[in-house]
């Protein structure tokens, strides 16, 4: 079932409205019922993989949070992991190392004798194990306990709202949550609705528009050159905020209505004065998640074994983001765009003295600007990696981006250029409305819809309602282009 | 060594890595107290601290760590 879908807007009011009817005690068991129809919807063999990664979750968890020695609780941890990591592995990674190997044997003149596997991606599978590994760390750590309830903890892992594409949600913030009796509250509902509006709004109006001219500009990177490759590259990064800024409003308004809360994955991204300040503001639930459970351990057990200095940083911080380039998908384009965010982020950790005594010469005015100017060029740059269709096309594409530079001086030019990558008119005004409308969200003193329509006259919240209701019917794009991060 | 020895120590420590000369460690600061005390430094801070005071942690004990009492506790309890 698609957040974008009558589907889900006949199942999200039905879950609502029995949510509330039913006594506290039954509401974990509806909601796991929910959550698991949530994903059968969209195949019965999704729910089998899910259950697994709970199941073992579950009992290792149990194991881990008694009085085992220290011994035999280490090893129940390994074998979670290897467990956990081995079913996103075999799922994910599969036919790229075995197509890998291939290539490999192919230099000796040997055919592998391993075939590929045709099998679909279980739905949300990155996310989960993710949450599955981090709870048993947590729990091995000595920072959480074990949930004793296995209903409880299946409900934490399948809860539809972040099931699919997130936030990669910690079991600590989430579990309590399920034990609180949860009142209705009307004001909690009109903040849910707006989150689900406003990301329907970036979905649809901003989003699926750009869509159009950025996925057909992705899939013939060769018919383009210099500026409409430069358009490209800016709009994809737009396109990708619009997408998944959208979903996970969408979640965190879906999850709030039922009175949870789960963790925001957007802060003013395109703000960021620094590529380590963007990891901070851009899908934080998983930046934050791979700085705790691989950062974190590595750098530290460097740091006390070998103390190789700022070289271990560099060490844990490349190893670090590789995974995390990996962790979107099995090609090479996402280990060498996680590879880039790795190169940005040592040479940060190296310069960090120099920059801060450079920021107190040159005045913030001018400082703080051309920070956040280059940032945001690397990090439009960078997401080529993450956008093309392989390697080749994404160093096309940047190789390509300024050629013919003329061409970014001359009006009639830069118009043949949108006109070449498919804009009409309409098309030119929705998307530069729309590009615009993230920047001055950007630049608002205010956190989000919430807080921007916080004690302001009923005229004025019920403009804005009408304004997002109108632009989603009438601006909005109907196609069946799901969101990006489904694919993960 | 008395914990304001080991507090005057770690003071310079995370003075000289965090690049605020001013700052004044207390038992109950956390990361999010301390500007500059992040995940980054903080590597560098427990290598500082191993090598000063000529002692090894274990991983378990420096990621159970949540202020800076636990961190002095931690020190103290290798020291004797």
């Amino acid at each position: 079932m698609l957040f974008v879908s009558l589907e889900y807007f006949i199942f999200l009011p039905l879950v609502i409205v029995i949510y509330y009817l039913l006594p506290h005690r039954a509401r974990w068991a509806f909601l796991l019922s929910g959550s698991i129809i949530f994903l059968v919807s969209a195949g019965v063999s999704n729910l089998f993989v899910v259950l697994i990664v709970t199941a073992i979750s579950y009992f290792s968890g149990l194991l881990l949070d008694s009085d085992k020695k220290h011994e035999f609780k280490k090893l129940v941890f390994i074998i979670t992991l290897v467990a956990d990591i081995g079913i996103l592995a075999f799922f994910k990674y599969f036919n790229f190392l075995n197509d890998n190997l291939s290539v490999f044997l192919n230099l000796f003149g040997v055919n592998n004798p391993i075939p590929g596997l045709s099998i679909l991606l279980p739905l949300g599978i990155s996310f989960y194990t993710f949450q599955a590994i981090g709870y048993t760390y947590d729990i091995y750590s000595g920072n959480q306990k074990a949930e004793k309830h296995p209903g409880v903890l299946a409900t934490y892992i399948l809860f539809f709202p972040k099931l699919i594409a997130g936030p990669v949600e910690r079991a600590y913030n989430f579990i309590p949550q399920l034990y609180q009796k949860i009142d209705f509250d009307d004001q909690r509902i009109v903040q849910g609705l707006r989150l689900i509006l406003w990301g329907l709004f970036k979905k649809m109006v901003i989003g699926n528009r750009l869509a159009i001219f950025v996925n057909y500009g992705f899939n013939n990177v060769r018919e383009f050159d210099g500026l409409s490759l430069f358009i490209l590259i800016f709009f994809q990064a737009f396109h990708l905020y619009a997408d998944f800024s959208g979903y996970t409003d969408i979640a965190l308004g879906s999850a709030k209505i039922l009175g949870f809360n789960l963790t925001d994955n957007f802060n003013k991204p395109f703000l960021a004065t620094s590529v380590s300040d963007y990891w901070r503001r851009w899908h934080i639930s998983l930046a934050s998640w791979v700085k705790d459970y691989i950062f974190k351990p590595l750098s530290l057990s460097i740091a006390i074994n070998r103390n190789w200095g700022k070289w271990g940083i560099i060490y844990a911080l490349t190893v670090t983001f590789v995974l995390f380039g990996l962790w979107h998908g099995a090609s090479w384009s996402f280990i060498v765009f996680g590879f880039v965010q790795s190169l940005a982020l040592s040479y940060e950790v190296l310069t960090r003295k120099i920059r801060k005594k450079l920021s107190r010469k040159i005045p913030a005015g001018i400082y703080n600007p051309l920070s956040i100017l280059f940032t945001f060029l690397f990090v439009c740059y960078s997401a080529v990696f993450f956008r093309a269709n392989d390697l080749k096309d994404a160093l096309y594409v940047i190789s390509n981006s300024l050629n013919n530079f003329a061409d970014f001086f001359s009006a009639d030019l830069i118009k043949s250029h949108f006109t070449g990558l498919g804009f009409n008119r309409w098309d030119a005004l929705v998307s530069g409305s729309g590009i615009l409308l993230i920047i001055a969200t950007h630049s608002s003193k205010y956190y989000g819809i919430n807080e921007a329509l916080k004690n302001k006259p009923v005229a004025y919240r019920w403009s804005i309602y009408v304004f997002l209701i109108l632009a989603i019917i009438f601006l909005g794009t109907f196609t069946s282009e799901n969101f990006i991060y489904f694919q993960f | 060594m008395e914990n304001n020895l080991i507090l005057d120590r770690l003071t310079r420590i995370f003075r000289d890595i965090t690049d605020n000369k001013d700052l004044v460690l207390t038992r109950d600061l956390t990361a999010d107290d301390v500007e500059g005390w992040d995940s980054l430094n903080h590597t560098l801070i427990i290598a500082e601290i191993q090598k000063h005071f000529k002692i090894k942690f274990t991983l378990p004990e420096v990621l159970k760590l949540e202020n800076i009492g636990d961190l002095m506790d931690t020190i103290k309890s290798k020291l004797n």
